[in-house]
């Protein structure tokens, strides 16, 4: 395949090849969700068919075959993030990663929980109800004029003291720009703080590696990676995995259970309570897989390439204003004078064009900015040029259609 | 546009640009704020009932353009309405906004029958029912 042959590549996703009200559908929502390619598909048929039986259980081939490619699973993931296997946590996806990283780390009264105002609600609330139930308390690190991080006010933040936990996401799914994440690591660091990262958004984009992030937690979604949704990644250094009590209870992560007393596997199965989503793990398996034969040079070089043709072309419609001007990924939240988000989604929509309205589950951005929402282009390196031109002129369109 | 939805008509935009009734009243008798959690929109409805009847209405809509042209087109209607009144009309708007709700028969929705093609787009119209549902719990 030639390197920029993306029509075979997009050939290998029936889901983009469908039509929207008459029109032929332009996928611009990746940040919600990716779209799935063949690999996957027929992966998932493969689990629920030749595959299906649980795991961990039987002496049967059948299970057999099925546990050998659910821990194949979690082993590509521990590759994807260059950790072992044996401290790769397989979820339900980042929110519930986040949950159990939030609701494990030993939080005591006082202790203070650094996280950017940017972050995503799956990195925020979890972190409000673990400071509820413990007497910790949550503080904003907060953005500097351009949307980046503050880094003179984290270190003022991180010289408070008492800083337990330092929590970013990797990649914004709002501002489509890569936090400072050596530094913010560093500064954790030397604060004595635990370093969590929320990567769902970083994963679909560029390699991660936990070890040169010096990060302590890390999770990211399936769904976001062109694998399916109900399947995620918590990856803990093992001493923090060693150190968590159980988390819900249930089979597979005993050892022994009487009534009178119940002993627990060690991690990562400790956590991993009932029959897990073995098809979707099969499935997360062949999206890395499939990336993986991409290749990131590919991937980033296509992306680079529709961000470039992409954010001047936006920035000339009149009345459009970027949230984040220069954006790192080919992902683009705006508002457009006098047109709300919806109208804008949804007239948009009419031109079978895919878009995110609201506040993308990032409430305190957006009331940071004095926004009550925004649309979001979150394109993936599927996209086109083609793509991106039918967005700019639509743009121009709705631009006359509600503005007059 | 070649097909431009007919969801945004010339009529439904004359009412979201300028709307009818919109602001506030002095002296409301009743009023009520409700707010779409999604999108932050929100509608604030102010009445003003005497003798039993609603005498005045004015509306401060915070919105999409659906949300601001319906606020506009109940707004516009609601005058002579008692609390009873009131209520079967936000029964009427909602039902009739439902699904299987008939849009182009119902004489205020008729507005709206574009929406079947944005089917998420309900809640922005039915907002401003809801303030008035809301304004006439008030007691």
């Amino acid at each position: 395949m030639p390197p920029d042959d993306i029509d075979a590549i997009r050939a290998q996703f029936p889901g983009l090849h469908r039509t929207v009200h008459g029109r032929p559908l332009i996928y611009m929502d990746s940040a919600a969700t990716a779209h799935k390619p063949r690999a996957v598909l027929d992966a998932l048929h493969t689990a629920n068919t030749r595959l299906c039986a649980n795991v961990h259980r039987g002496v049967h081939t059948v299970s057999a075959e099925a546990t050998a490619a659910h821990e194949a699973a979690r082993a590509a993931a521990g590759r994807f993030l260059g950790a072992p296997a044996s401290e790769i946590v397989l979820t339900s996806g980042t929110t519930e990663a986040l949950n159990l990283a939030a609701a494990s780390i030993a939080l005591r009264p006082g202790d203070r929980i650094l996280l950017t105002a940017a972050e995503h609600h799956a990195n925020l609330v979890p972190w409000q109800l673990a400071a509820q139930r413990t007497g910790a308390r949550v503080e904003p690190i907060p953005l500097t004029p351009d949307n980046t991080v503050d880094l003179d006010a984290y270190r003022a933040l991180l010289a408070g003291g008492r800083v337990a936990v330092v929590g970013f996401s990797l990649a914004s799914n709002v501002l489509g720009s890569w936090v400072p994440a050596a530094q913010l690591s560093a500064g954790a660091r030397a604060a004595g703080a635990l370093v969590v990262i929320d990567a769902a958004q970083a994963a679909a984009h560029g390699p991660i590696d936990v070890t040169a992030l010096d990060a302590d937690v890390l999770a990211f979604s399936g769904h976001k990676v062109f694998g399916p949704t109900g399947i995620g990644v918590l990856w803990a250094r093992r001493a923090l995995l060693d150190a968590w009590p159980p988390w819900q209870g249930g089979g597979d992560m005993i050892t022994r259970v009487s009534f009178e007393e119940t002993t627990f596997r060690p991690p990562p199965a400790r956590f991993e309570a009932g029959t897990p989503n073995i098809t979707g793990a099969i499935g997360l398996h062949a999206a890395l897989d499939w990336l993986e034969g991409i290749g990131w040079a590919r991937i980033q070089r296509r992306e680079a390439a529709l961000r470039d043709h992409l954010r001047p072309r936006l920035a000339a419609v009149p009345g459009l204003t970027l949230l984040q001007s220069a954006p790192d990924l080919p992902l683009f939240s705006f508002t457009l004078d006098g047109a709300h988000p919806h109208d804008v989604g949804t007239l948009l929509d009419m031109e079978g064009i895919a878009v995110r309205t609201g506040r993308h589950c990032a409430d305190p951005l957006h009331k940071a900015l004095g926004l009550a929402a925004s649309t979001r282009a979150s394109l993936s390196f599927l996209n086109t040029v083609q793509e991106c031109d039918a967005l700019v002129a639509a743009l121009h369109r709705i631009r006359e259609v509600l503005c007059g | 546009m070649a097909d431009q939805p007919t969801l945004y008509s010339p009529a439904l935009l004359t009412h979201a640009r300028a709307p009818q009734h919109a602001g506030r009243l002095p002296a409301p008798t009743h009023t009520a704020t409700v707010d779409n959690p999604l999108c932050g929109d929100r509608v604030t409805l102010h009445l003003r009932l005497d003798q039993g009847q609603i005498a005045a209405v004015a509306h401060k809509t915070r919105g999409c353009a659906l949300c601001i042209a319906s606020a506009s087109v109940m707004a516009a209607q609601l005058a002579g309405m008692t609390a009873a009144d009131g209520h079967a009309a936000v029964r009427s708007a909602l039902d009739t906004l439902a699904p299987e709700g008939d849009l182009a028969a119902h004489s205020h929705l008729a507005l709206f029958v574009g929406l079947r093609a944005a089917p998420a787009r309900a809640r922005c119209v039915a907002l401003p029912w809801q303030a008035l549902a809301a304004a006439l719990e008030e007691t």
